[in-house]
């Protein structure tokens, strides 16, 4: 019964993952400028690697039982992994961005302009 | 010291657990040592105040910040991008966002947190003044306060109870 549970569980997250995957790609394709296509990518990074990897752990536990734990174990810790890290490239490329001068269009306010920064 | 040293070596011996996906003796001993070397050198950078450590509280709180971020956080901002994506409807600003953090750990949770939740993203951090810069992809308005209670304050809130 558990496995079953594990199983749904886990294919329901993959097949999400794969649908926030491909929203995200659409979103990249239609905002109109950089720092708006941040979200979208963010949309695919969170939404579509990291859900789908929470899949997978339920999965492996899911099919194979005991031997599987290890695979899940793997799965859930590159989880956690890009759950952390991604943040700090989401960080360094807008900070760089900004830094850059990239066109900020559209934007209504911009406090980082106002401030000087 | 020594909670330091082993917190950081049994973190470190997680990881490597994890990524070698073996319980072999060789394994667990090469672990242990490389893990007890790793604890020693790191156990200042990955520990700040070991009284933390040892509370379980701070654990407990950890686990509700993981659970309300992933179950009701997240959901929503990937839903509320979702339908921007077809929608396209956009009013991005970037705007001021105050917080009253102090440590290292808390200010970077909380910044990691808003950038992970689609719709916003941090641009930069003026430490001074204690402000985030965060790009938001939808700002009703541009005043402090608002952005504080519609950004930043939950996860605030949660951070503030573990770190």
């Amino acid at each position: 019964m558990v496995t079953e549970i594990f199983l749904v569980i886990g294919t329901f997250l993959v097949v999400l993952g794969g649908a926030l995957s491909i929203i995200g790609a659409i979103g990249l394709l239609r905002f109109p400028s950089y720092f708006v296509r941040i979200h979208a990518a963010t949309v695919s990074v969170i939404g579509g690697s990291v859900v789908p990897l929470i899949g997978v752990a339920f999965l492996s536990y899911g099919i194979h039982g005991q031997d599987g734990i290890v695979t899940s174990l793997g799965a859930l810790g590159t989880a956690a992994f890009i759950f952390l890290t991604a943040p700090v490239s989401s960080h360094a490329i807008a900070r760089s961005a900004a830094r850059m001068r990239i066109p900020r269009e559209p934007l209504e306010h911009d406090h980082l302009e106002e401030d000087g920064r | 010291m020594l909670v330091k040293v082993l917190f950081t070596a049994f973190v470190s011996f997680l990881v490597y657990i994890s990524l070698v996906g073996s319980l072999g003796t060789d394994e667990l001993t090469i672990g242990l040592i490389i893990a007890g070397i790793v604890g020693i050198i790191t156990r200042n950078l990955v520990v700040s105040d070991e009284k933390k450590v040892l509370d379980p509280k701070r654990w407990l709180n950890a686990l509700r910040y993981l659970a309300l971020y992933w179950l009701y956080y997240e959901p929503i901002a990937h839903w509320d991008v979702i339908k921007r994506v077809f929608n396209m409807d956009l009013h991005p600003s970037i705007v001021r966002v105050p917080y009253s953090l102090k440590s290292e750990y808390g200010v970077t949770a909380v910044g990691n947190s808003i950038t992970n939740t689609p719709g916003t993203v941090v641009v930069d951090v003026d430490e001074k003044r204690g402000y985030y810069y965060v790009h938001w992809i939808n700002a009703p308005s541009v005043e402090e306060g608002f952005c504080y209670n519609n950004i930043s304050k939950g996860f605030e809130e949660l951070v503030r109870r573990f770190l």
